[in-house]
């Protein structure tokens, strides 16, 4: 047997972690496994990749690099599931299996795909709840080792203090996380996954020579990642209480992202754009700022 | 080029040079410091950057900046500041471009660069007398490549390269290099501790800086959401507390003359400002690390009463 997981979600999700702990869980089960995210540019909150392939057969597992073909996607936020840059469930395997952690039903979920299985849980919910706090690492690692269907929970729990230990979670945020997992674990049930399709050798691509002045980037359009909408990022919304603003302006020099403006008619948030840091609602001396899940995508 | 003067915060609500919509992180107190600098120079500038987490807000085709840039590699952005001051210089000089037309040089780099890899490059630029400016964001670590230790990371830090282990369980065990006195060697007309958490020290410096030609050098403390693991709402909370503990001193120095612009009447402890930190958890769990928390207060306490007795007077002014 063999798995090809992928898991997509954003930076400071978890989803590096969530991989790892599939990996670790895997391995004390005894199986051979490899677990890498990709290395790029983007930052917190900014959508992520990463991967664990697991193999339960005597040799190594033969293949290297990113996974194509996956068998098993976890999608730790359902705002990407449709974003056309990220396209997470892209390459997934006929019969394969797709969860998405949403707080809607399944039933709610449309994707142009009829022939895979879809599994929904809301673990932002369930983290907050055991643990305090919307990181998806354990919960999602959990899922994703349920949903094998080859490991059990004593490899699982393992694997996942392994993982924590060596991020400095210790002592209650660890036994936490274990009731974390464990509830995880025994919400999903798995199906019998399709045998990944391996990569196709690889073909060197040869480039010719090219003058200095055509490979150096040059961006002459300036001001332009507004359209980037990192809106998207959010877990949290900051919702502005007009009556209580004294437009002191101490929002608009603190937010980062410069999303806050001051017009005549008091803040106006460009919500296309805010991340969710919640600054503004931490540093407003009336307390003027409020904020809620956010559970649809902006 | 004549301004009126930014008197308060709500002065500085105008135009704002840096776009939303980069890719960093949310909570990144390195774009807030990097947004209000833009702010008070205003919009007629080059800046020069080397390679660190702010060089992302380039991702090709994306600029978030109204102004220009230039990437340069790691160890040269002050040279490539001296490259683009003197093309203009000769630009206007011969009169292809109208003064009205000229930029104000900035070179902006994270304290890996500031500290480490550019540090000769940078005593280069000062030493030549270069008009320029710096602003190095001190996230305290290599924070782009996922917070490997850095000359500028603190004491008892947890960074990627000294995580807290049962053999060295205090973290990082060097100290933080001393940017400013290593700068303010040079005696350049203008050198300062900036914080994001105090906007307008920041405003009254740079406008104080703008009256002199040659090396303007800022160090600005950048708290940094995943590399410091605090929560994305506590930037600012962080760097104000850095401030009141004395850790963060805000001051500048004229031709070398040291001049403290915020002077705390009582010191916080350091202890505050550790334990909202994650990388500094170790020294509270599993056993508080008393000996570790004692050493960074006696050295802010040093620091602080030689400030004291030469700034006002009375060297245990703030001390408890
Ligand atoms: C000569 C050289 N060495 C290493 C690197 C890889 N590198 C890219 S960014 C970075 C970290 C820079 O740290 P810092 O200057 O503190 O900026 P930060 O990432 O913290 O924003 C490193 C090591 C490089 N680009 N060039
Ligand atoms: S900080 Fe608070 S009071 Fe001040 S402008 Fe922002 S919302 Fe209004
Ligand atoms: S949460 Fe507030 S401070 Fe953060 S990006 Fe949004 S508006 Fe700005
Ligand atoms: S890693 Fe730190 S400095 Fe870099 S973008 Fe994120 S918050 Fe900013
Ligand atoms: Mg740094």
């Amino acid at each position: 047997m063999l798995i090809y997981a992928r898991f997509h979600g954003r930076g400071g999700q978890g989803v590096k972690t969530a991989s790892r702990i599939l990996g670790n869980a895997a391995h004390f089960e005894g199986y051979y496994t490899q677990d890498f995210p990709i290395y790029g540019a983007e930052r917190r909150g900014a959508p992520v990749v990463a991967f664990t392939r697991i193999s339960d057969e005597p040799t190594p597992i033969p293949e290297r690099g990113y996974i194509f073909n996956p068998n098993l996607i976890i999608l730790a936020d359902e705002s990407l599931l449709n974003d056309p840059i990220v396209n997470p469930i892209s390459g997934l395997q006929n019969s394969g299996t797709l969860f998405i952690n949403t707080s809607k039903p399944v039933d709610k979920i449309f994707i142009n795909r009829d022939d895979v299985r879809i599994v929904v849980e809301d673990l932002i919910d369930l983290s907050l709840k055991y643990v305090g706090k919307p990181v998806l690492s354990t919960s999602l690692g959990a899922v994703a080792a349920k949903l094998t269907g080859i490991i059990r929970w004593v490899s699982l729990e393992e694997g996942v203090k392994e993982e924590l230990l060596e991020i400095g979670i210790r002592g209650e945020m660890l036994e936490k996380n274990i009731l974390l997992a464990k509830a995880c674990f025994e919400r999903v049930y798995p199906t019998p996954l399709p045998i990944p399709k391996l990569a196709e050798p690889r073909k060197i691509v040869k480039i010719n020579w090219m003058p200095v002045d055509l490979t150096i980037p040059e961006i002459r359009n300036v001001g332009n990642t507004r359209v980037r909408k990192t809106g998207n990022w959010r877990i949290f919304k900051p919702i502005l209480n007009p009556e209580k603003c004294t437009r002191c302006g101490i929002c608009v020099i603190y937010c980062p992202e410069g999303v806050i403006t001051m017009t005549d008619n008091g803040l106006e948030i460009d919500y296309d754009n805010c991340k969710g840091c919640l600054i503004c609602f931490n540093e407003c001396p009336v307390k003027a700022f409020n904020y809620i899940r956010e559970v649809e995508a902006a | 080029m004549s301004k009126t003067k930014l008197s308060t915060i709500k002065d500085l609500l105008g135009e704002d040079y840096v776009v939303p919509g980069t890719p960093l992180c949310a909570g990144c107190g390195a774009l807030i410091i990097l947004r209000l600098f833009h702010k008070v120079l205003g919009g007629r500038v080059v800046w020069v950057n080397a390679a660190g987490c702010v060089t992302l807000m380039m991702v090709y085709p994306f600029a978030p900046l109204k102004s220009s840039w230039m990437y340069t590699a790691m160890a040269c952005a002050p040279a490539g500041a001296q490259g683009i001051r003197d093309a203009l210089d000769i630009l206007i000089e011969k009169g292809r471009i109208p003064i009205e037309e000229d930029l104000k040089v900035v070179v902006v780099t994270g304290d890996g660069a500031a500290n480490d890899i550019g540090l000769q490059s940078t005593s280069g630029a000062i030493h030549r007398g270069l008009d320029f400016y710096y602003l190095c964001y001190d996230n305290e670590a290599f924070g782009n490549t996922g917070f490997q230790y850095s000359a500028a990371t603190p004491y008892g830090s947890r960074t990627a390269t000294s995580p807290p282990t049962p053999l060295i369980p205090e973290g990082y065990r060097g100290t933080k290099k001393d940017l400013f006195e290593i700068w303010r060697a040079h005696k350049p007309p203008y050198v300062a501790t900036i914080s994001p958490s105090h906007p307008m020290d920041v405003v009254r410096k740079i406008e104080k800086a703008e009256k002199y030609r040659g090396p303007k050098l800022f160090i600005s403390l950048s708290p940094c959401q995943p590399g410091w693991l605090i929560d994305t709402m506590d930037a600012i909370k962080v760097a104000k507390l850095a401030v009141e503990t004395g850790v963060w001193p805000l001051k500048e120095a004229v031709y070398g003359e040291v001049r403290h612009t915020f002077i705390p009447r009582r010191l916080k402890p350091v202890e505050e400002y550790l334990k909202i930190q994650g990388r500094f958890s170790h020294l509270f769990y599993p056993v508080k690390r008393d000996d570790v928390i004692a050493k960074i207060q006696s050295e802010v306490e040093e620091y602080w009463r030689a400030v004291y007795a030469r700034e006002i007077g009375k060297e245990d002014a703030g001390i408890s």
